[in-house]
Formats: C-alpha cells, sequence, structure tokens
C-alpha cells in the first residue's frame, strides 16, 4: 500500500519533472529560433531544432509560424525512416502544460518576440524514456539492496560465529549443570571481551552456587538430625505424657471414689448429728427421771428407816406420798417426752437410713423435719413457715426430702443467720399436675456472687476450718437432680438473704401408706 | 457539339457559346496572371517590410537614443522611384519595446535628421557612398536591400537569393555606431565586413 502510494506519486513526480524539463528545452530552442522565425531562416531553425538529437527521449519536435506553416522540424532518426509521426496541424493551448497521450508526452508553446507571438513549438517525447531513469534508478537501487543483503548476511554470519559460539558454549555448560546437578562444573572462557566477563561473572556464580550447595546439603543433614533427635523427644514425651495421664486419671478415679466416701461420711456425719440430738434430747427428761427416781429412792430409804423403828409419823408418809406423787407424775411426764423424741427421730432415722418410697403428707412431713432440727433450733429465735396445702400426699423418698431440707434450714441457720438471731425461713409449695414446686428462702446474709455461681459444686464452703465440708449443697442438687429427677436453681443477694427453686416430678396419692 | 470541350455541361448545347465561354475564360486567365504578378513585386517588399520591423525587435540603439518609451522610432525611408513606404502598411501604428513606429519618406539624403533608421532601396545605391558616412555618425540603422550595401559600410543587408531573402550584418560599422544586436539575429545573419 505504502510502497504503491509512494510509486504513483514518484511517478507524478518524474511526469511533472519531465514535463518541466521539456519547457525548459523547448523554451530555449524556441527563444533561440526568434531570428530564424522572424527572418524565415529555415535552415538555422532546422539547426536549432536539430539540438534535440542529443535527446534520446525526444521523438518529434516542429517550429510554426504565427500561421501554422511548418519552418523546420526534427524527427528522431528511427521515425524518420517510418514516416509515422508528423508535425500535428495546429498547437492547441491544451498542451502548453505538457499532455500524456499514446504513451507519449505532448508539448507545445508559443514563440514571442517583443511581446508578440510570432510562432509555435511542439515537441514528443517517447514515455518509456522518461521512466526509463526511474527504473534505472529502481533497479541499480534493487541491486544495491541485494548486494547489501549478501554483505549483511555474510558479515552476520561471521558476526554471530564470533559472538554466538562463547554465549552457545556458555549456554552447553548451563544445560550440562542442569542436567548433572554439579556445580562444579565451569564455563570455558574464550575471549577477553564482554561475552569473556560474562563467562567470568558466570563461573563466580557458579562458585558462589556450589558453596552455597555445600552448605545447604550440610544444613539438611543437620536438620534431618535435628528431626530425629526431635522425634526421639517427642515420642519419650508422649510416653512420659502418657504415664502421667494414667497416673491422673487413676487419682481421678480415687478423687471420685474418695468423693463419694466424702459424701456418704457426710450422710453418716448427719446421722450422727441426728444421733446426738437425739442423745441430747432425750437425756434431759430422762435425767430429771433419774433425778426423781433417786429422790424418790431416798425419801423411800428415809422412810422405811423410820418404819423399821417405829417411828414413823403420819406426816411423813403423807409427805412421802405428795413425794412420790409428784416424782411419778414428773417421771411419767419425762418419759413420755422422751418417748415421743424417739418416736419423732425414729421415723427420721428410718426414712434416713432406708431410701424407700411410700406416700406420705408433705406438709407434716416438713414439720418433722422441723421437729428434728429442734435442737438446733432451739439456741435462737428463728422462726420456720410452711406454707402448703394440708391434704397433699405424694408418693416418693421421705429420707431425700429430709436430706434436702435439713441441710437447707442447717446451712440457713449457721451461714445465713450467722450472728442473727432472729430469722426468718419460709417454705411454699405449689402443685401442678405432674410436678410439685417448693420455694425454699430465708432473710439470711445471702450469698456473694463469686460462691452463687459455683454453690452445687462440692467443697465448695465459707466455713472450712470451722466444721463445714462444703458438700451440703452439692447433696441437696444430687439428690433432687438424680435421685428425685428435679431441678433446683439458686438466686441470692447479698444481704437479702438466698432463695432455692426446686421443681420436682411427683406422683401424688391419696393417704399415709 | 463534340468539338466544344464543355459539351458534357447540358447547359452549353450551341457552338456559338462555346466559343463565346472560351473566349471569356482566356481573358478572365490572362488578367488573373497580370494581377498575380503585380502581387509577387508587393510581397517582396511586404516581406523586406516586415524584416526592418523584425531588425527593430532584435537590435538596441545606442544608449540615449530609444530610452524614452513615449518617443516614437522614427523609420525613413529613401526611395524616389518606388512607393515602398507602402509596404509598411502592415505595421503601422504597431509597437516595438513600447514604441510606436512611425515612417517617413525623405528624398534628400540630407534631410536624415530625426530618423532611427534609414531605409535605402536598392536602386539608391548610388548614394551609398555619400550617405553611409554621414549615417553612421548619427547612430541611425542603415537598412539596404542592395547585394553591395554592407560591403560599402551599411550596416544590415538584404539580399535577394535563389528566391529567399538572406540578412546580412556589417557587425563592425553596428558595433562602432554603438548598436547591440541580438545573437539570435547574427545566427540567421551573414556577416560581412567593410571592403
Amino acid at each position: 500500500m505504502a510502497t504503491s502510494t509512494i510509486l504513483y506519486f514518484n511517478i507524478q513526480n518524474i511526469k511533472t519533472r519531465a514535463i518541466e524539463n521539456i519547457a525548459v528545452l523547448g523554451n530555449v530552442i524556441a527563444e533561440r529560433s526568434t531570428a530564424a522565425l522572424a527572418f524565415m531562416d529555415t535552415s538555422q531553425a532546422e539547426k536549432n531544432l536539430n539540438a534535440l538529437k542529443y535527446m534520446k527521449s525526444i521523438e518529434l519536435a516542429c517550429l510554426y509560424t504565427n500561421d501554422f506553416i511548418v519552418v523546420a522540424d526534427y524527427k528522431k532518426p528511427l521515425y524518420k525512416d517510418l514516416g509515422n509521426l508528423q508535425c500535428i496541424e495546429k498547437v492547441e493551448s491544451n498542451i502548453f502544460n505538457g499532455v500524456y497521450q499514446n504513451d507519449q508526452l505532448h508539448w507545445g508553446a508559443e514563440i514571442v518576440l517583443d511581446n508578440s507571438k510570432i510562432g509555435f513549438i511542439y515537441i514528443v517525447v517517447d514515455d518509456s524514456f522518461v521512466f526509463e531513469e526511474f527504473y534505472h534508478g529502481i533497479e541499480q537501487y534493487l541491486l544495491i539492496l541485494l548486494a547489501v543483503i549478501i554483505l549483511s548476511y555474510f558479515i552476520a554470519n561471521r558476526i554471530q560465529s564470533f559472538v554466538s559460539k562463547p554465549i552457545l558454549l556458555l549456554k552447553e555448560t548451563v544445560g550440562q549443570i542442569t542436567q548433572d546437578k554439579d556445580f562444579a562444573i565451569r564455563a570455558k572462557k574464550l575471549s577477553n571481551d564482554e561475552i569473556g566477563d560474562l563467562t567470568d561473572a558466570f563461573n563466580s556464580m557458579l562458585e558462589h552456587t556450589e558453596k552455597y550447595e555445600k552448605t545447604l546439603i550440610v544444613q539438611k543433614e543437620q536438620l534431618q538430625l535435628n528431626q530425629e533427635t526431635l522425634e526421639l523427644k517427642v515420642q519419650q514425651r508422649t510416653t512420659k505424657l502418657q504415664v502421667l495421664n494414667d497416673e491422673i486419671t487413676e487419682t481421678l478415679n480415687q478423687v471420685e471414689k474418695m468423693q463419694e466416701q466424702l459424701i456418704e461420711s457426710e450422710k453418716m456425719a448427719s446421722l450422727g448429728g441426728l444421733v446426738a440430738g437425739i442423745a441430747h434430747e432425750v437425756n434431759t427428761p430422762v435425767g430429771i427421771c433419774l433425778t426423781a427416781t433417786s429422790f424418790l429412792k431416798e425419801r423411800y430409804e428415809h422412810l422405811k428407816k423410820a418404819y423399821d423403828v417405829d417411828k414413823m409419823t403420819q406426816n411423813d408418809f403423807e409427805d412421802f406420798l405428795k413425794i412420790v406423787h409428784d416424782s411419778s407424775d414428773m417421771i411419767l411426764k419425762n418419759i413420755q417426752r422422751a418417748t415421743e423424741i424417739i418416736q419423732n427421730f425414729k421415723k427420721v432415722a428410718v426414712d434416713q437410713s432406708i431410701e424407700d418410697r411410700r406416700c406420705f403428707n408433705i406438709k407434716e412431713y416438713f414439720f418433722e423435719i422441723i421437729k428434728s432440727l429442734n435442737p438446733k433450733l432451739k439456741q435462737h429465735h428463728h422462726k420456720i413457715e410452711v406454707n402448703s396445702e394440708n391434704n397433699i400426699y405424694i408418693n416418693s423418698y421421705p429420707g431425700a426430702f429430709y436430706q434436702v431440707f435439713s441441710n437447707l434450714i442447717i446451712n440457713s441457720i449457721v451461714h445465713g443467720f450467722e450472728n442473727i438471731d432472729e430469722g426468718k425461713i419460709a417454705i411454699d409449695v405449689t402443685c401442678n399436675e405432674n410436678t410439685m414446686t417448693i420455694e425454699y428462702q430465708d432473710n439470711g446474709l445471702g450469698i456473694s456472687p463469686e460462691i452463687l455461681i459455683k454453690v452445687f459444686e462440692p467443697f465448695v464452703t465459707t466455713k472450712r476450718n470451722k466444721g463445714g465440708t462444703g458438700l451440703g449443697a452439692h447433696i441437696i442438687y444430687n439428690i433432687i437432680t438424680q435421685q428425685l429427677q428435679g431441678t433446683i436453681s439458686c438466686s441470692s443477694d447479698l444481704g437479702k438473704g438466698v432463695f432455692f427453686k426446686m421443681i420436682i416430678p411427683v406422683v401424688f396419692c391419696k393417704g399415709e401408706s | 457539339m463534340s468539338s466544344c470541350p464543355f459539351s458534357y455541361l447540358w447547359l452549353i448545347r450551341k457552338q456559338g457559346i462555346c466559343f463565346r465561354l472560351i473566349s471569356l475564360l482566356l481573358i478572365f486567365t490572362s488578367s488573373f496572371f497580370f494581377i498575380v504578378s503585380a502581387q509577387e513585386v508587393a510581397n517582396e517588399d511586404k516581406i523586406k517590410a516586415s524584416y526592418v520591423f523584425n531588425f527593430i525587435r532584435f537590435i538596441e540603439w545606442p544608449s540615449g537614443e530609444t530610452d524614452d518609451p513615449s518617443q516614437p522610432i522614427v523609420v525613413c525611408v529613401i526611395n524616389r522611384k518606388n512607393q515602398f513606404i507602402k509596404a509598411f502598411s502592415p505595421v503601422v501604428g504597431k509597437k516595438v519595446k513600447g514604441h510606436l513606429l512611425t515612417f517617413k519618406e525623405i528624398t534628400s539624403p540630407h534631410n536624415v535628421e530625426g530618423c532611427h533608421l534609414l531605409y535605402i532601396d536598392k536602386a539608391e545605391k548610388n548614394l551609398f557612398s555619400r550617405l553611409l558616412p554621414e549615417i553612421n555618425k548619427h547612430n541611425i540603422l542603415s537598412i539596404s536591400d542592395s547585394e553591395y550595401f554592407c560591403s560599402l559600410g551599411g550596416m544590415i543587408g538584404m539580399v535577394t537569393k535563389k528566391g529567399k531573402i538572406k540578412v546580412e550584418i556589417n557587425l563592425d560599422v553596428a558595433k562602432a555606431a554603438g548598436f547591440k544586436i541580438n545573437s539570435n539575429l547574427l545566427e540567421v545573419a551573414k556577416i560581412v565586413s567593410t571592403q
């Protein structure tokens, strides 16, 4: 595209130049021929035209007078013989700027002398001659181009072998190194130019790489060794840990066992407490009975002595009778009381030791529990309220209830009402279809938040060194959740007492069994 | 009918008519030849006149002579026998190098004052020896159709040879008088020296 455009413009340029050339030539001849025309000197005119023979491209040239009489003409030798080229009849103004027609350039001009037209000149140029130079130029250009290409090919070949040989050698070396993974190989230096420098630099790089590789291998080996040692160590540690773990598991088992034992012993302790309570309760009436009996015996012996010596007066006898009456009355009263106490405790103790289900009145049972705790309650002036319907009978484990509520009440007395003489405990019982909700609350000191969150965990106590085991609440939790299959929750504000809510699934029954 | 050369024409039917026609034709042709020969003489003068006109175009007068374009170039003619001046009629009123051409017929060879160019007919060749030195002094371009004109010291001569008019120039005389002659003119002219 570009080439054809360039060619087109070149050809146009050449055409224009050819017209310019012929115009110059034609005008020179016309100028020279003015006198010949003015004086009708045909031979001079022909002589002038004949000068054109040195321009091979000119085929025909004609000189005319003003009225188109041919004064002289020139024909290229070849055409002279052929006679097929003639001067045109009239030189029209359309060829004054040159016209290309039938492979010819036609050019004409007026011949002017002293501002007046005295004749015409007409020249025909062979087109092929016009472009001959151009084609010749292209030919030469192509020849030179070819020569340059061939020359550059040879030069490039030579330079390539000169330049690329060391590079190829270098490439070969690189290939060998890549293949053999041997960094001890060195590239051969062939020259002392830039490529030689490159070879040196490459070799130096190889040296570095070799050193680095050696270090790497050593490090790798060391790493391997370290890894093996580490693995061994880990194995040893693992074994040790395994042993420790086993030990811990065993210890934990032992702890669990111990915990169970502790719970059991706590239960026993509570039983022991009960027994102590009984002993204490029974001790007073029995003591009174003993005193009354011994006083009675002493009065009897005193009376008998008097009777034996017949010194017994009526007064003495009447006194004795009064004493017997009073004493026996006292003994009876106290024995009755002792019996009552024992009866009460017996019920609780039986429930506590034998975990059997039975039907019982929940409200009455709460009173029995309270009664059994009387020895402890008596020391203060605490008040316990049981708010429940009277005729609620449930089929459940009364021992469990005893454990739970005796613990709760004792906790309230020991912890909640510490330094409080008139505490108040309320137990509210409400029943639904299958469940019974028991709300227990006191107005004691309450539990601190940090204790509250772990209140049901074992061994949690604030009185470790004052006889507390920290198992009470845990026992409560276990009984409610496991034996009674219920739920228990605790809330407390410090200074406002505690609140326990227990929801226990129960089976209701109709009477005591 | 057959004796008449125009008998084939349908118009000419009688011998008498044919005779009259032929005689009429003869009269016409003879008169035509006469006219043609008279014309030829006039043509030669016309060519000579146009040559003179052309010489003015190729020649520059010495400085000061024709510097002012508003001044006409005065062409003087000495031809006492022939009315040659009439041959200049086609170029009357034409301008050469900006100058108007005026023609003046002089009868006395001493009356050349104001002439730029003097044409001396070959019939006046006996005047040459007397006239030429005078003319050359006055920077007047001298032209003649006499074949000895240049060798006698005239500047430009027009010599008829083999029916063609050839130009001769006495360059020395022209140069001496301060005239500059265009090389193109010199190319077509024959250079002649005074003998």
